[in-house]
């Protein structure tokens, strides 16, 4: 599915438990966002970049997702250089690029890089569903943990309906112009999309209802704190306290 | 002894024709019935409402002989009925075939010890076994219906509740199927267009028709 895209692999951060990736990825997560230090923020990003690499997903799929990142960032290179007031970078009379306008949408640039690959090659390398059991292990409450594996779940169900839709469509020889029909057939789409992926969503608890669930997800596949976790937690909060607090 | 009563059941979707008027039907334990009906007469809705999932508009249902009435009664009635769903597509749910076949065991507090043992047994009942690391959602249609088959049976349930079981499944996974089912010591009631499945496996037939369900 393509939120587990990154879940499938044999690199050491694939077989770290996926409780220690939770307790990791959450507090360097918060403190990047929070950080205002650039070097702190440049830290984070190397220590991200470190990860990604651990986790051997560097290639096509974790640059295009990088990419859709950096594509927000450009309306923010765009628009907060000239709206932040502050000492004149670049003048062109009715236009004054702030230094520290600059400075501001750099820092959150390298935030936004750091905090997706850590969420890239952290809980993104482990399958929603040991995610969701890790949740529960850590004491999240159990609706909250539901409420995701189900958005997940769902969200997928969607997509999976979309794409059969519009197999469909095109099959029937429909092609998108600029025309009232083509508004009202993407109307109509939306509609059916919402309508088909509810009913689907019905069915679907029906049978979890036949099959006794009642809020929990328990696993065959449990988790068992190693070695190799107790190393990696240990060389983790050491990196952390290095960037944050030292 | 009875295993399911129905009697004077009405139901209706909001806003559209009835589905059923005064429904009545009794099916005895140890039977193995097919029902066949036009397409949208009500054969998936029936077994919705027996299970619970649907609330009928008025009527009673009895499983066993006690009368169901509570969601509780239905919550119990769960625990001893194996429902195959018409897509199995709704029915596969977690990341590993042995994940979703083990998924109602272990919802029922089966040790994880005995869940996978159960697990291999079931498997291996329906050579299924080399799909067991595999992600449900990826497998063939047929394997799908097999996988799904699985994790209802895996449960060792006392009613089966099987809507359109051979749909889109080709003859070898059919007879799989029936090779169990043929052994099954349980009620089974089949929703299905399948004549040959049906005639093959079943004790009894009814027809669904004009709300009405017949034996014939």
């Amino acid at each position: 599915m393509q939120l587990e895209v990154f879940s499938k692999g044999r690199s050491l951060l694939h077989g770290i438990d996926p409780r220690v990736k939770l307790l990791v990825y959450l507090p360097l997560v918060l403190l990047t966002a929070l950080s205002e230090d650039r070097v702190q923020v440049l830290s984070a990003l190397a220590l991200a970049t470190l990860l990604a690499a651990f986790s051997r997903l560097f290639g096509v799929l974790l640059f295009r997702r990088l990419a859709v990142v950096n594509i927000f960032m450009l309306f923010l290179w765009i628009t907060l250089p000239v709206s932040v007031s502050g000492e004149p970078y670049w003048n062109s009379g009715f236009l004054n690029v702030s230094r520290e306008g600059v400075a501001l949408v750099l820092l959150i640039t390298l935030k936004a890089n750091a905090i997706a690959l850590y969420t890239i090659s952290l809980p993104g390398t482990s399958s929603v569903m040991s995610l969701s059991h890790a949740m529960l292990h850590l004491r999240l409450p159990g609706r909250l943990v539901t409420v995701f594996y189900f958005f997940y779940r769902y969200i997928s169900v969607i997509a999976d309906e979309y794409a059969r839709m519009l197999r469909m469509l095109h099959a029937r020889g429909f092609h998108a112009t600029t025309s009232m029909h083509t508004i009202k057939v993407y109307a109509f789409f939306t509609g059916m999309l919402f309508i088909k992926s509810i009913e689907r969503s019905e069915r679907v608890y029906n049978a979890l209802l036949m099959r006794s669930f009642h809020g929990s997800f328990p696993l065959l596949a449990h988790f068992r704190l190693e070695r190799k976790d107790l190393a990696f937690a240990f060389f983790m909060t050491g990196l952390f306290l290095i960037i944050f607090l030292l | 002894m009875t295993c399911i009563s129905v009697t004077n059941l009405c139901f209706n979707y909001p806003g559209q024709v009835e589905v059923f008027n005064n429904l009545n039907m009794g099916i005895t334990n140890g039977e193995k019935a097919g029902i066949t009906a036009p397409n949208g007469s009500g054969k998936s809705t029936l077994f919705l409402l027996l299970m619970g999932l649907l609330e009928p508009d008025s009527g009673s249902i009895s499983l066993w002989g006690r009368n169901i009435l509570s969601a509780k009664d239905f919550r119990e009635a769960r625990l001893k009925t194996g429902f195959l769903f018409q897509d199995p597509d709704d029915q596969l749910f977690l990341p590993t075939v042995e994940e979703d076949i083990a998924f109602a065991l272990l919802n029922r507090g089966v040790s994880r010890e005995e869940a996978i043992t159960k697990v291999d047994r079931i498997c291996e009942t329906f050579d299924i076994g080399h799909l067991k690391k595999r992600v449900p959602f990826h497998l063939s249609w047929g394997q799908k219906r097999l996988v799904s088959l699985a994790g209802v049976l895996v449960t060792e349930p006392e009613l089966l509740l099987l809507d359109e079981p051979t749909a889109g499944v080709d003859d070898e996974v059919i007879d799989i199927i029936l090779d169990f089912l043929e052994n099954f010591r349980g009620t089974v009631v089949i929703s299905s267009h399948d004549k040959r499945f049906l005639d093959r496996l079943c004790t009894s037939r009814y027809t669904l028709t004009n709300n009405r369900l017949e034996e014939c």
